[in-house]
């Protein structure tokens, strides 16, 4: 097993050489360049600038330079936010998008799963349409609406919760709440209706007729039986979720102004930020390839017909 | 003496969107102690219907309905709780299931899956559990048991996989084995193992098995008495040799005549039934056979043929018998 992790984490540096080529190239195709949009700078000073940021250099001079400094652990300077390098910026704002991405996942795995398991379980009972009920809401009802209603309720109208300030000021990790609550409907709502339609297949399957057939309580069949085949099809919507999720949630962040790393994936693009956009781009493909790896790995665990040797 | 499980008019229904599935339609029999009974019929007649309907194992509720009576001891199943028939239900009655490939747990190993339902029956410790878990299989012929109890299903093959069932079904003693069809999905070589194996324990232990199958020739040799059913009924009583020497029912003509024989003298295509077994949805009125019986009569589509006794637990449903039977 620990040789199969090495040899996928080895893996993963070509993968990651080839996107971070491809994507430089791509890039640079795309009509428009960083200070495209100041109109008013004259011819000399953008050559100027042009030349600091060695963009006056052929293509593949470029290229070598972007991956030379790449090998030294550096994401080159921002062309957009002149104070600080992209390394910097990626990496102050990444840990707040993955606490709140986390804390989200974890409420949505929790609840999402065990709800969704008792839903299956319950099939066609009261408590099964009640909770499917609050999970179609969950699915359709967008962040964008849930955010600035539950900041409506919960800050402004019962002064319950603060409305932002990223664990700043008196209010602490009570910031928290919203924002991760936000997320995280969406989240439970999916988990629980995959792990609801998942338990409700592997009920019918004929080896949970054999453990009825042993006079096994429902209690031990449900959690000895059921439980480890329902979680499998999870596992696999865990994976690249959480990927996305880690790498910042821009409506969410942006509502209850989280310092996260989402903004840099718009923003980036739209200013032609050529670093900063690898930057992104590098971070949401490694958090992508490790969150696959761990798929794979739990897979491997609850799956006796997978081995990885 | 009395007989260990009397089955007294069985209906098992279920309601569909196409209408009402008489899957079990007033079905009766008994079964002495150690006696071993075959049940056989073609796909879809209602073998492992009446197999789960005896077991409770049927989701009873709005869309599924069991009636009759299964007094099994001195009690009546039926009427049972769930709780009551989870205590027989492995220790008093143990099934067997008709796929061996899917009827184990993927994701717990054998010894689990042995253990836990002695644990579950029987005052053991984890420990003497597991020893008899391994005795079990080296009594149902599964090589190396020892080195292989900890092993997953898929590790093993379709025949062992259904020993490692037969040993989970006698683990814990009981009185009656239903065995719906353990050898249908199994290689023709290996379904003569399994049968083979099955004999042997018939002998060994004092229990009683109901053997469901639609091959006749698994029947011959194994059981003592053979019950015919068609489309949910039981259209045929007999012993096993009264039932090969001198089948009454023209089903049972028919499933007769389609067993591959050794001996045979005509060589080419084996005699199959013609048409297909019906719908169990809204039946017509008559016998269910009677569109494919060759020897059809004006009664038969009218109404379904009363019984006719030729001796004690011989008889046959079918109108060819109607006046000369029971004299
Ligand atoms: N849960 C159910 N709901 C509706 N109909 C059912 C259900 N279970 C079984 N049936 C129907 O009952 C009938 C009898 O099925 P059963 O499985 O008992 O047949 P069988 O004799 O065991 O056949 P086979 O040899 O293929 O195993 C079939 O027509 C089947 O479609
Ligand atoms: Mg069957």
């Amino acid at each position: 097993m620990s040789g199969y992790v090495i040899r996928r984490i080895l893996g993963t540096i070509p993968t990651l050489f080839i996107i971070v080529t491809i994507c430089f190239f791509f890039i640079r195709l795309a009509p428009g360049g960083p200070f495209d949009r100041e109109k008013a700078i004259p011819e000399n000073i953008l050559r100027n600038i042009e030349e600091k940021y060695n963009l006056d250099e052929p293509i593949v001079v470029q290229y070598a330079r972007y991956v030379y400094s790449l090998l030294r652990g550096d994401l080159g300077p921002s062309f957009r936010y002149a104070d600080r390098s992209v390394s910097e910026y990626l990496f102050r704002s990444l840990p707040n998008s993955m606490l709140l991405a986390s804390l989200a996942m974890g409420i949505a795995l929790m609840i999402g799963i065990s709800s969704g398991v008792i839903a299956g379980y319950k099939r066609n009972t009261l408590y099964d349409y009640s909770f499917m009920l609050f999970a179609v809401f969950g699915v359709s009802v967008p962040s964008f609406v849930i955010g600035p209603l539950f900041m409506y309720f919960f800050s402004l109208q019962w002064g319950l919760l603060p409305t932002s300030g990223w664990l700043s000021g008196r209010a602490g990790v009570l910031t928290l709440v919203l924002p991760v609550i936000s997320l995280a409907l969406y989240y439970v709502a999916t988990m629980a209706r995959l792990s609801r339609a998942s338990t409700i297949e592997v009920l019918q399957s004929d080896y949970i007729r054999t453990a009825n057939a042993k006079g096994l309580s429902p209690s031990y069949i449900l959690t000895k039986h059921v439980l480890k085949g329902a979680l499998l099809p999870i596992a696999s919507y865990f994976g690249p979720t959480f990927a996305a999720m880690l790498t910042g949630s821009v409506v969410i962040e942006t509502i209850f102004r989280v310092p996260g790393i989402g903004v840099f994936f718009v923003q980036s693009a739209f200013n032609r930020d050529y670093t900063m956009i690898m930057g992104t781009v590098i971070i949401y493909s490694t958090v992508l390839i490790v969150m696959n790896l761990l798929v794979d790995i739990i897979y491997g665990i609850l799956d006796p017909r997978i081995s990885y040797s | 003496m009395k007989p260990i499980l009397e089955v007294k008019h069985l209906r098992t229904q279920f309601k569909t969107d196409i209408g009402i599935v008489k899957a079990v339609d007033d079905v009766s029999f008994d079964l002495k102690k150690g006696e071993v009974l075959g049940i056989v019929g073609e796909s879809g007649s209602g073998k492992t219907v009446m197999g789960m309907s005896i077991m409770g194992l049927l989701p009873i509720g709005k869309n599924v309905s069991v009636s009759g009576d299964v007094i099994f001891g001195n009690e009546n199943l039926i009427e049972k709780k769930e709780r009551y028939m989870r205590d027989i239900r492995g220790k008093k009655i143990a099934m067997i299931f008709q796929d061996p490939m899917t009827s184990l747990n993927p994701f717990l190993r054998i010894s689990t899956q042995l253990i836990e339902i002695m644990r579950r029956h029987l005052d053991i410790s984890k420990q003497d559990a597991k020893d008899r878990a391994i005795e079990l299989l080296q009594l149902t012929g599964v090589p190396q048991p020892k080195q292989r109890v900890d092993d997953y299903p898929h590790q093993f093959s379709g025949g062992m996989r259904q020993r490692i069932m037969i040993a989970m079904a006698i683990s814990c003693d009981p009185s009656l084995i239903i065995a719906d069809e353990p050898t249908t999905a199994l290689d023709v070589t290996i379904q003569a193992q399994v049968m083979e194996l099955l004999h042997k324990l018939k002998d060994q232990l004092d229990t009683s098995i109901i053997l469901i199958t639609h091959d006749l020739g698994v029947v011959a040799g194994f059981c003592d008495r053979v019950h015919v059913m068609y489309s949910g009924k039981i259209v045929e009583k007999a012993s096993t040799n009264e039932l090969f020497e001198d089948p009454k029912h023209p089903y049972t003509k028919g499933l007769l005549k389609s067993i591959p024989r050794a001996d045979s003298e005509i060589k080419g295509e084996l005699y199959t039934i013609p048409g297909q077994p019906p719908l169990l949805v809204s039946l017509p009125d008559g016998c269910p056979f009677a569109p494919r019986c060759e020897f059809v009569r004006s009664e038969c589509t009218v109404s379904y043929p009363p019984i006719s006794n030729f001796s004690h637990e011989r008889n046959v449903h079918c109108w060819l018998y109607g006046d000369d039977a029971n004299e």
